[in-house]
């Protein structure tokens, strides 16, 4: 076992195949190890199956620029032998931007997620209007950044109580580390761990509530462009050892 | 750039399953439309994950778009939810690789595998704004053209078809296509391109033939208008099945498809001939592929696609004769690989145990038998070809590999059955439960007690078979024979080990009347389809009460379809297909049947059934 190899790939995503969803996106990346004849470890039994982790889900309708997933292999020649063999068998929009071996001991990708930078851009060459650039520097440059969510847990269970705990409000000030606007685009670099995960669209809603404009999220393209883990006090992006 | 979807991204995010309609799946092909002659959308008429798993449609996807000059794109059915959204928004039905509108296309190919796709076919043309009736359509629509198995009775469809490609696609599309160019380049009229089509061979111009009817409603005559549009129409059949076009590259799919495989298909047509099964005949005689030819493709297959399971396709593999050496060299390669293997349809003998033991978990999975009826007598009226004893043995195999959970897949309804003969479809399940107290000792069961799972479906007569003279039971009659079977089930010794399931009847009878149907049907079928009638092969969306309504107003006797006893010299409405069996001979079939004679296999001996004049396959081995 020991002297298999983890690689860890980064990807991006863009145009139709933004609309494949994360567990298909994950059968398709199988089959491109397969035909780019990754020699990937399997698991034992009758159904084997790839030794395969991918450090977040992407939502459908989002593009990215840094998405990252994790691989064993008993073998491979170059990690450039890789990247151009994976880089020969990807459909239109899906490229690998880089392979990396993994030092001894790094924790696999997905639990070593802190931080993820987003764009959010109007779809069709659209600007984000006077008003909401105006309520976005209020909004972020305020003592509290306070996002307001629906209680689902409560709603589930029938334990909702209107404004008592069907809301669950939560200052994410401090797990927002880089925010800023222009005309065509929301940049923003926030919490992306499994226990303070920041949601960009929710802080674009928060910055239209304050502008008093309805905000369709359907006329903005989000785009992630890239994953971070924290070395000490500082972000790295997930690919940045050896660097 | 990337490729222009034809839906917005508020659609698409309100739909289910998007991917279904963007393309841009591994090996699916992008040319540039300036730089061919011919355009031509392949269609499946049902939703995404049904149609990209039909081997046919890639085999034909890849022949096409190995012409240069032509560009064959996809095209299927939008799922209800997509439909709407099309409607109310005007928003014309589009290709999936260019996402360009089905209207500009040169051609609409469809192929028709099952009845129940009939109202989603006009659900296509109607979302293409293609006008549903062939007679309607000008210089600038497609030409609709049909495929398949459904086309060997195509009449109930036939007027809304320009032409039905009737056979193996591989042989004539070139010479279409080109007749097609010349057509373009001479400015005929659309009239004289499917008129010069009809002399193809294969070809099926409905257009072109006129049926007269009796005052019974049986046909009279059925002639062609014109004196040079032949009066009968041969299948078209790949003689030599390795040397002609076989998928390289197929697309695989970016969400999970019914068949989410690589599909090997090792030999076209089945030696068996069981009366009831209209594929035996339509596809005779049986050809198989070069075992050396499927070693190297396999391979190919998997390398090109990067699928984790390949499945072999045939109607009878264990029929096909190097399948130990061809199954031994998958299990040895797939094995390196980390590929699964699904062996589907297999008899049950030492060899296909063995072989299955080794590629399926005997614990997760089970084996199936499809003995079709229940009594010896019955299957014997169907030409089965199976005895008790050969299923009880098998079964033993099975139970002593391990295996618990076993599949029984009966019909009800067969000609000439009785109570009896039903009763003993839970006799011999019963027998089965008992073969496996009997095989594997109390100590041994390890796996649990042993589990069966009898079903049954409802006979279906089909065109070119030798029941295509039989009348169907009636609802009552299905339902009824359900019952009687669920209550023998109940009086057996071992009845807590089986579990009996029945399907639904509804679909049986409208499966029936499509079948057997003629030209009167089309206006019910428009009917039922602007009443709202769409996915008729599934069980959510079928509306009976809908088709019964259109079959009402049309003034459409369903009982002239379906359980009417036809008279032996009738004329019926495919009569003037050719599918390499005579007429004869399932005649000759069909009374054999009446008096339980079984007629020995292709491998056994031939019976003349016609097929021979095609001199491929097996007509012409020696025995
Ligand atoms: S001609 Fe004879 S061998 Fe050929 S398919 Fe018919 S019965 Fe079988």
């Amino acid at each position: 076992m020991s002297d298999r190899i983890k690689v860890r790939i980064k990807f991006s995503k863009h145009g139709p195949v933004k609309f494949v969803g994360h567990l298909d996106f994950m059968r398709y990346f199988q089959k491109c190890i397969r035909r780019a004849k990754i020699d990937i470890a399997y698991s034992e039994g009758f159904s084997p199956h790839q030794i395969m982790s991918f450090a977040t889900a992407l939502g459908v309708g989002v593009e990215t620029d840094g998405d990252y997933l994790d691989i064993e292999v008993n073998s491979l020649t170059s990690v450039e032998d890789m990247m151009e063999a994976l880089n020969k068998t990807m459909a239109e929009g899906v490229r690998v931007e880089n392979v990396i071996i993994l030092p001894e001991g790094t924790p696999n990708a997905m639990s070593s997620v802190a931080a993820a930078e987003y764009r959010l851009i109007p779809k069709e060459g659209g600007k984000y209007p006077d008003k909401v650039l105006a309520a976005a520097n209020k909004v972020l440059s305020a003592e509290s950044i306070v996002i307001r969510k629906e209680n689902k847990k409560a709603k589930k269970k029938g334990r909702a109580v209107e404004g008592v705990n069907d809301y669950i409000e939560t200052d994410v000030k401090d797990r927002i580390y880089k925010a800023q606007i222009s005309e065509n685009e929301f940049n923003c670099l926030v919490d992306a761990s499994s226990a303070g995960n920041v949601r960009p669209m929710s802080l674009l809603e928060l910055i239209y509530n304050e502008a008093g404009v309805t905000l369709d999220p359907i006329s903005i393209q989000i785009i992630r462009c890239d994953l971070y883990t924290s070395v000490g006090d500082k972000l790295m992006p997930l690919d940045g050892y050896g660097a | 750039m990337y490729r222009k979807l034809a839906l917005s991204d508020d659609i698409l995010m309100q739909v289910d399953k998007p991917a279904r309609y963007i393309g841009g799946e591994i090996n699916s092909i992008i040319k540039n439309p300036d730089e061919v002659d011919i355009r031509f959308a392949m269609c499946f008429p049902d939703v995404y994950e049904i149609g990209m798993s039909h081997l046919g449609m890639q085999i034909l996807y890849g022949m096409f778009n190995g012409f240069t000059d032509v560009w064959c794109e996809r095209v299927f059915s939008p799922w209800t939810d997509l439909d709407n959204i099309m409607r109310d928004r005007n928003i014309p039905l589009f290709t999936l690789e260019s996402q360009t509108p089905v209207k500009d296309m040169d051609f609409l190919g469809i192929t028709i595998q099952y009845e129940m796709c009939y109202t989603n076919i006009l659900q296509v043309l109607d979302l293409s704004g293609i006008p549903l009736r062939a007679a309607d359509r000008g210089k600038n629509d497609p030409i609709v053209i049909g495929g398949g198995p459904c086309t060997y009775n195509p009449e109930p469809i036939a007027d809304f078809f320009d032409i039905f490609y009737i056979g193996e696609g591989e042989t004539r599309y070139r010479e279409l296509l080109d007749l097609y160019k010349e057509y373009k380049a001479k400015g005929w009229s659309r009239y004289e391109f499917l008129h010069k089509a009809s002399m193809l061979g294969g070809m099926y111009v409905p257009m072109l033939y006129d049926v007269a009817y009796n005052d019974d409603g049986t046909i009279a005559s059925f002639t062609p208008k014109e004196s040079d549009v032949p009066d009968h129409i041969n299948k078209e059949i790949v003689n030599e099945l390795s040397d002609t076009y076989y998928i390289e590259a197929p697309i695989v799919p970016f969400i999970k498809v019914t068949q989410d495989r690589v599909v090997l298909e090792i030999q076209r047509g089945c030696i068996r001939g069981c009366r009831f099964c209209q594929a035996g005949m339509l596809y005779r005689p049986v050809r198989e592929r070069d075992v050396d030819w499927l070693k190297q493709r396999a391979m190919m297959l998997l390398n090109n696609t990067g699928q984790e399971e390949i499945s072999l396709s045939s109607l009878s593999s264990s029929d096909y004769s190097k399948l130990e050496e061809l199954v031994d060299f998958l299990i040895e390669e797939c094995n390196d690989r980390s590929v699964n293997i699904s062996l589907p349809s297999l008899r049950i003998d030492n060899f296909s145990v063995d072989a299955m033991s080794k590629v399926q978990d005997v614990k997760k999975t089970s084996i199936t038998f499809a003995p079709e009826a229940g009594s010896q007598h019955m299957r014997d009226v169907i030409n089965k070809g199976i005895t008790e004893e050969h299923i009880l043995r098998g079964a033993r195999l099975a139970f002593e590999a391990g295996w618990t959970r076993i599949k029984l897949y009966f019909m009800l309804g067969l000609p000439g059955e009785n109570t009896e003969d039903i009763e003993q479809i839970a006799v011999l399940s019963d027998k089965i439960a008992r073969e496996f107290f009997d095989a594997v000792p109390k100590d041994k069961r390890v796996n649990g007690p042993v589990q069966i799972v009898t079903s049954t479906s409802f006979f279906v007569p089909k065109p070119f078979t030798p029941f295509q003279w039989a009348p169907q039971d009636t609802k009552e009659n299905f339902r009824e024979k359900a019952y009687i079977l669920r209550q023998a089930v109940m009086a057996q010794l071992n009845q807590k080990r089986i579990k009996y399931n029945w399907h639904e009847t509804d679909v049986s009878v409208l499966e029936g009347i499509l079948a057997r149907g003629d030209r009167k049907l089309s206006d019910a079928i428009e009917l039922a389809y602007k009443k709202g009638c769409l996915f008729d092969a599934w069980s959510d969306t079928y509306r009976d009460d809908l088709w019964m309504e259109s079959f009402a107003e049309c003034d459409i006797d369903i009982a002239f379809y379906t359980t009417r006893v036809r008279d032996i010299d009738e004329i019926f409405p495919w009569d003037f297909l050719f599918c390499g069996v005579d007429k004869e001979y399932l005649k000759k079939e069909w009374l054999r049947s009446k008096e339980a004679i079984v007629t020995p296999n292709c491998a056994v001996k031939c019976n003349g059934c016609g097929a021979a004049r095609y001199g491929t396959g097996i007509c012409v081995k020696t025995r």
